[in-house]
């Protein structure tokens, strides 16, 4: 019982952090304190995450392996990034970001927990926090913003939790066990059963929908382009790392049965997300939505390479998930350094001729966003080599003239930013960027840099991580 | 040896580096970019004596680099006297470029910073010899091409810049895809000289084929892809910009050079055809147009276009002996095309004012005058270079196989030769009005001393082509 | 061994080259004139050992064997070159003694280089050599030219003949796959498209000769000097023109085209040549018509010889050079008017200056009825008898309008007239050399010399003098023959329309324009969709029913 009690501590650390970080925002007037204890928090519970990797609180309901261990790093790395660049921009806006270190709390817990969980009676209420961490984080921006995207997207989470725990209930009442692998061979011997089916469609499009792909964006793409850059990173970074560990580990066990239909319900949601991404994308003058549809464009190339369910093509969706966290995260980076009179901006007017006055920072911006069209030598060429790599194997080359049509709307949009920022005139003055955020840019582009000139280091560990461990 | 080809790839990048942290506004990072790439022509000459005018076309691979073993995926960089002598003709292409910037463009340092860059990418290109480097440096060379189009070309809407960096990307995209596929029925990277010996079925081989001839036809200006070149192109004010934009072809050219293998697969037969009608069409087609444009940059689009298409021709000969004659008249032609735009954008410079007709404006600078024509005759295939002679043995190479592509390419160099003449004519005749060009300064002594070096190069060339090889 | 005298005619070039000032220019020139001489005597010497010696070496490699340099020294060759070199010493010669240049040393380098230029062709075994030769003769006219608005067409119709040339070569190599010239006949039995390369060669000979119907180049340089137009239209294309002709023939004459283009091209130009005589008005232009009107003949004669060079063509060639000379003379008289319409005004009929012209074109008469004689036979009679009474009437008709016309003029030409001496020094010694040789007791010679004072003083083309007035005809014969211009707009209006119809309509306008449009409307329908919530609430409704029915349909089941 001890035993489990230590092992379960990095969670029983974020649930302390969940906590006591109102507390310490309501007794103290600092607005940097929430964050530094949630930093703290944060810190903790990824030192015992990696101390106990291969210990499982619960062998029966949880997993611990290499595979848990590497996503549950990189939720925290992001986490840890994410409150950097957030305390930063609250520090110079001098608000309070309590709501929202609560939100990424429960975000990594739930998250968290998620990867980790094996047993399917857990699944509908750890989405349910997830998504009531995005709710906490929405609701930061609307009292920032004075909007209320919250509330939409609450709703949207309340019928999605409904339906989650619905089909829970009738799949335990079914079947007996909710364990993943008993789901699978349940599904196996019912795989022409409409009910099941749709089960699994349900929880497709529930990943989906807190992903914010096609065709369930509606809260996503327009929705972030308004709020606040911490929120927005979050959006664009977070969710992603939980939803395809999930649902990684969902394919290579519940989905299975139903491969042939999920797989081409797939492919219409990958194509959906990358036309609807890259349209949206040149549709809009708005940076931070050209961002946001752009990562639609992006995780819908992730559940392109989803749509073959082999063990193998989780180490490219991974390669090419990392891949497309650092580089986002680059250009967050690079747009918190973006600011005129207090404001950050956003608008792609107030951005044009930027390279004269911030020359490193829309360099940056360039070297990501070319990254992220997988155009060598940037680090995104090996995301995308991977991916058409996958599809010739998998045999499906007419996939690469979508994916040929659709990046090169992308580029276009991507091209507008960045003849934005060099080639347009225009006379608005900028703040001078705080070194820290130069720092963080150094070591992003350091760290993309090392892994250009060496990417074994990634896709040996990568592989080795991911290969075989989901079945 | 590897250890100069290294130093030779690596130079360029260290360069880069020094222009970053030169001061602004001076001229520190022009200096620094002079000084690189008379560096790098020096280690092509060091890399020349190593090997020697070997005319054969054996590459000889350096370096090997194990970039991701999981994917057997190593690097290989090689070179041969072929790869060279093209290398010597873009660097010295680049450096006239550079020399022929106006003085606030020196100061750039931003300028100096991607033109550096992108003599990277040109410097891995040449040397890659496994497909993945290949395709790496092939697509890496667009960002410094568009940056340099969009931010130093021009002063107007950079639109076509965008255009023409999608449609190239396209191409890229395409190399990919056949990268992907022979990846795959290779198992890993493959040596360029070794992808005619892949086993592919029919079906794939010839979508492989397909993709790969896209991917390089699209860097050459083939009709009806030559709009986008002429857009580019067209109304640049910097000559270091528009002898990039026209290494782009040279790149393509290059690449189908090192893919078109010498015993051409049945797959790929099925091609040939349609790149010689298409060469023939965009030859006519462009010079023509050529022909009738007044401006004479646009001259010199069609003129380059017309070359590339004869040796885009030339390439896909069912035939080995001719890569050397390839190499040498694009040596001369780099050098040429370079030397004619720096001259008419130097003369654009001079003629501010006047709507940019400059008929009868080199009456009154003689220095400037001689310089033009001489360049001019070279350029039109007249007995001074090198060029002259490995012309008409690639122009018999194609009589030989086509007696009617051979005359069609004689009559589209005809007509550009004509073009570029009756042009170098207009602007030596002066006009019976007003004189406005009584103001007008010639070359200074240094800039004449400077292209008398160009030229005595070229026409050391006539009797050797590789006269500085000892 | 010609090898040794081009390579003395080019270090003297070079040697002409060097910058002095204007007197120290004139005294070298004269040492030029002199050692050039002194090199003629020594090739002359060669002419006579009839020994065959080849120099060569080996320039470069190509696929098809190594470029040679050749200088092959043989009696043929020597007889060949001969011509050129005489006329080039004349002319090094005038220019030495006469007013010619200004700058005299660095025109007696070009005579010399392409004097050289010339050697090489004619030597050549090879087509490299062959071309890059024929390439430098035009390039060398072109700096001759000096006055560059007169040079452009000519330059241009001469770049387009060497084009057709190197043409030729390469379709001749391409099926051979030998450079070497003696090459050449094998193509014969092994080449395909002998009618083709016939056509094209002889084309690009005839506009370098200048031959109807490709006259304009030669027309377009009637603003030039008239010594240099003299040098050009003796010296450099047509004479480049002459040694290709006469190295092709061999091949040439097996295409059942070539007499008939040939003989075709000569006849329409005798004829326009005589036409023009007559008509123009400007003595530059005479000077060209009358030219035309030579070469017209002198291929013909050529094609009656089996286009083997023989003495009398050399004799012929001088000849002309030096009826041409005379018409200088006339211009010089006429205190350098160039329209003949002025000169039929005013009268120059006394003295050196005047008696010269009449003197040279009297003798001329009479050498080249003697070399007509020669050539005569059956087969060319109808040729050569219509020549020569053309040839009579035009000459006898400027002579008339020159001496008969106008009133006397005696103020310039007597303060000038030594110059004038010293100017025909050098054509008199040929004449005296040429008298020397001819049948004097020939009818032929005397009726035709008789002939020619006889029409000369009568004219029966007297009324002609009036087409001097008649503008358009006048602009007509001095102005480049219009289809010149015309092909030169034709195919600038066919580039415009291409670019116009293919660039700019179809696929500016069209195709990309159209691409463009149909991303703006979906990106329109896209952000319309997405501007409001319940659009987007809308669209995720029915795209999830569309990927679900997409499922149904496509994917079956497991």
């Amino acid at each position: 019982m001890l035993e489990n009690f230590i092992y379960g501590m990095p969670w029983l650390i974020l649930l302390l952090g969940i906590f006591s970080v109102p507390l310490f925002s309501y007794f103290s007037k600092s607005n940097t304190l929430p964050w530094h204890v949630t930093e703290f928090f944060v810190l903790a519970s990824f030192f015992f995450e990696v101390v106990f990797y291969n210990k499982p609180i619960n062998k029966q309901f949880f997993a611990a392996d290499y595979y848990t261990l590497l996503f549950s790093c990189v939720i925290y790395v992001c986490a840890l990034s994410l409150l950097l660049l957030a305390r930063r921009w609250h520090s110079s806006m001098s608000t309070s970001g309590t709501l929202y270190c609560e939100g990424l709390l429960v975000g990594i817990l739930s998250g968290n927990i998620l990867i980790d969980v094996t047993n399917f009676a857990f699944v509908p209420f750890l989405l349910c926090g997830l998504m009531l961490g995005n709710y906490l984080i929405f609701r930061h921006s609307d009292n920032k913003k004075g909007s209320s995207f919250g509330f939409v997207y609450a709703l949207s989470c309340f019928v999605c939790g409904i339906i989650l725990i619905l089909c829970s209930v009738a799949l335990g009442l079914d079947n007996g066990s909710l364990q993943y692998t008993d789901i699978e061979q349940y599904l196996l011997i019912n795989n022409s059963s409409s009910a099941a089916y749709i089960l699994v469609l349900l929880l497709v499009f529930c990943f989906v929908f807190i992903l914010g792909a096609a065709p369930l964006h509606f809260w996503y793409t327009e929705t972030l382009g308004q709020t606040i850059l911490p929120v927005m990173a979050y959006f664009t970074l977070f969710p992603p790392i939980v939803i395809f560990s999930v649902w990684n580990r969902f394919n290579m066990t519940m989905f299975m049965p139903f491969h042939t239909q999920v797989g081409i319900i797939y492919g219409a949601i990958a194509l959906l997300s990358m036309f609807g991404g890259a349209l949206g994308a040149c549709s809009v003058v708005n940076i931070r939505k050209i961002i946001s549809y752009g990562s639609m464009y992006h995780f819908g190339m992730m559940i392109l390479l989803m749509q073959n369910f082999k063990s193998g093509d989780i180490v490219n969706l991974t390669i090419y998930l990392l891949v497309f966290l650092l580089a986002t995260y680059g250009i967050m980076v690079s747009l918190f350094g973006l600011k005129s009179k207090g404001e950050y901006l956003f608008m792609l007017n107030d951005l044009s001729g930027a390279a004269r006055k911030k020359p490193y920072v829309s360099a940056m911006i360039t070297a990501y966003l070319f990254s992220l069209v997988g155009f060598p030598p940037f680090l995104g060429f090996i995301g995308l080599f991977n991916s058409v790599h996958n599809l010739v194997i998998n045999n499906h080359p007419y996939m690469l003239f979508m994916i040929l049509g659709t990046t090169a709307v992308l580029v276009f949009a991507y091209l507008q930013i960045i003849r934005t920022l060099y080639f347009a005139r225009g006379n608005t003055v900028f703040d001078r960027t705080e070194r820290g955020i130069y720092a963080v840019m150094l070591f992003n582009a350091l760290l993309m840099l090392s892994v250009s000139l060496k990417p074994e280091w990634l896709i040996a560990n990568i592989k080795f991580m991911t290969e075989g461990t989901l079945g | 040896m590897p250890d100069l080809l290294m130093i030779m790839f690596l130079l360029p990048l260290i360069g880069c580096l020094f222009a970053m942290l030169a001061p602004k506004n001076t001229g520190n990072a022009f200096n620094v970019a002079i000084f690189t790439m008379s560096a790098e022509l020096l280690m092509i000459l060091l890399l020349f004596s190593k090997i020697g005018d070997d005319e054969t076309a054996t590459r000889h691979i350096m370096q090997t680099y194990d970039w991701i073993n999981v994917l057997n995926l190593k690097i290989s960089f090689g070179i041969n006297s072929f790869s060279l002598i093209i290398l010597l003709g873009v660097y010295l292409a680049l450096i006239i470029g550079l020399a022929g910037l106006a003085e606030q463009m020196r100061k750039n340092k931003s300028l100096m910073l991607v033109m550096l860059y992108f003599v990277w990418t040109m410097t891995g290109f040449f040397i890659a010899d496994d497909i993945v480097s290949f395709y790496i440096f092939y697509a890496a060379m667009l960002l410094p091409m568009f940056m340099l189009s969009g931010l130093f070309g021009y002063d107007r809407n950079t639109l076509p810049v965008s255009r023409f960096f999608m449609y190239n990307f396209c191409g890229v995209f395409c190399l990919l895809a056949a990268m992907a596929f022979l990846y795959r029925f290779y198992h890993g990277n493959i040596l360029l000289e070794n992808i005619a010996f892949i086993d592919m079925n029919k079906r794939i081989g010839i979508a492989v084929w397909l993709m790969s001839c896209f991917a390089f036809i699209s860097r050459i200006p083939v009709w009806p892809f030559h709009y986008w070149f002429s857009s580019v192109n067209y109304g640049v004010k910097n000559p270091l910009v528009y002898i990039v934009g026209n290494m782009l072809p040279l790149t393509g050219l290059y690449a189908m050079i090192r893919f078109w293998p010498l015993c051409v697969p049945e797959s790929v037969e099925l091609l040939v055809p349609f790149i010689e009608i298409l060469s023939i069409l965009t030859m006519i087609f462009i010079a023509l147009i050529g022909f009738a444009n007044k401006e004479f940059l646009y001259k010199l689009f069609s003129y380059n276009t017309v070359y590339y298409m004869l040796f885009l021709l030339a390439v896909i000969l069912p035939t080995d002996t001719l890569k050397m004659n390839i190499a040498y008249s694009l040596f001369i032609f780099m050098i040429v095309g370079a030397s004619l735009v720096v001259l008419d954008i130097k003369m654009e410079e001079k003629n501010v004012g006047n709507n940019g007709n400059y008929h009868g404006m080199l009456a009154y600078m003689p220095k400037f005058a001689k310089v033009l024509s001489f360049f001019v005759l070279i350029a039109i295939g007249l007995p001074i270079s090198s060029f002259f002679w490995s012309n008409f043995v690639l122009i018999s190479a194609l009589f030989a196989q086509n007696v009617v592509i051979g005359t069609f390419v004689v009559l589209a160099i005809c007509l550009v030769a004509t073009s570029l003449i009756n042009e170098l004519y207009d602007m030596h005749i002066q006009s019976s009005s007003v004189n406005q060009y009584s103001g007008v300064t010639d070359l200074s002594n240094t800039e004449v001393m400077f292209w008398m070096s160009v030229i005595s190069l070229l026409l050391l060339s006539f009797f050797d082509p590789m006269w500085f090889v000892f | 061994m010609i090898a040794y005298t081009a390579l003395l005619l080019f270090i003297i070039g070079i040697f002409c080259l060097m910058r002095v000032g204007v007197k120290t220019d004139k005294i070298l020139s004269v040492g030029v004139f002199f050692s050039v001489s002194a090199v003629f005597l020594d090739f002359l010497s060669g002419l006579q050992r009839q020994s065959a010696q080849v120099f060569s070496f080996v320039w470069n490699s190509a696929p098809s064997g190594d470029i040679k340099f050749d200088i092959v020294s043989n009696y043929y060759n020597y007889e060949l070159i001969l011509p050129f070199f005489l006329l080039t010493l004349i002319t090094i010669g005038n220019n030495a003694f006469v007013r010619y240049e200004e700058r005299k040393n660095v025109y007696n380098a070009l005579l010399l280089f392409n004097v050289t230029a010339l050697m090489m062709m004619v030597t050549s075994n090879n087509f490299v050599q062959l071309l890059s030769m024929l390439f430098i003769v035009d390039i060398l006219a072109a700096f001759v030219g000096k006055k560059i608005r007169a040079l452009k067409e000519y330059s241009i119709a001469n770049m387009v003949a060497d084009m057709m040339i190197f043409m030729v070569l390469a379709v001749i190599n391409g099926r051979v796959d030998s450079l070497d010239m003696r090459e050449i006949l094998n193509y014969k039995s092994t080449g395909r498209y002998l009618n083709f390369i016939t056509v094209i060669g002889l084309t690009a000979v005839l506009i370098k000769f200048g031959i109807f119907i490709f006259q304009f180049g030669i027309i377009s340089l009637r603003r030039l000097r008239l010594h240099r137009l003299q040098s050009i239209m003796f010296l450099f294309s047509p004479a480049a023109a002459l040694v290709l002709l006469l190295k092709f023939s061999a091949l040439w004459s097996a295409s059942p085209y070539f007499n008939i283009y040939l003989n075709a091209a000569c006849i329409f130009t005798l004829l326009w040549g005589m036409l023009g005589l007559v008509i123009s008005s400007s003595l530059r232009g005479k000077m060209i018509y009358m030219q035309m009107m030579f070469w017209g003949v002198f291929i013909e004669l050529l094609r009656f010889s089996g286009f083997v060079w023989n003495s009398s063509f050399t004799a012929l060639m001088m000849c002309f050079y030096l009826f041409s000379s005379s018409i200088y003379l006339i211009y010089v008289c006429a205190n350098r008017e160039d329209s003949f319409f002025q000169i039929t005004k005013s009268r120059f009929c006394s003295g050196l200056c005047a008696f010269l012209p009449l003197l040279i074109q009297t003798v001329t008469v009479a050498i080249t009825a003697d070399l007509l004689e020669k050539i005569y036979n059956n087969s060319n009679r109808y040729y050569i008898w219509s020549f020569a009474v053309l040839f009579v009437l035009g000459l006898s008709n400027m002579a008339h309008q020159t001496y008969f016309n106008g009133e006397q003029n005696t103020k310039q030409h007597r303060t000038e007239s030594h110059k004038y001496f010293v100017y025909a020094l050098l054509p008199l010694v040929m004449m005296i050399y040429m008298i020397c040789n001819i049948n004097i007791q020939s009818a032929v010679v005397w009726g035709f010399t008789a002939s020619f004072l006889a029409l000369t003083y009568v004219n029966p083309l007297t009324e002609t003098s009036r087409l001097y007035e008649v503008k358009y005809l006048q602009k007509m014969a001095s102005e480049s023959v219009a289809y010149g211009t015309a092909f030169n707009n034709i195919l600038q209006y066919v580039g415009r329309l291409l670019w116009l119809l293919i660039d700019w309509k179809l696929l500016e306008k069209f195709i990309i324009g159209t691409t463009i449009v149909m991303l703006q409307r979906l990106i329109r329908i896209f952000r319309s969709i997405h501007s409001v919530f319940v659009g987007r609430i809308l669209f995720a409704v029915i795209a999830i029913a569309g990927i679900l029915l997409f499922a149904e349909f496509t994917g079956g089941k497991n």
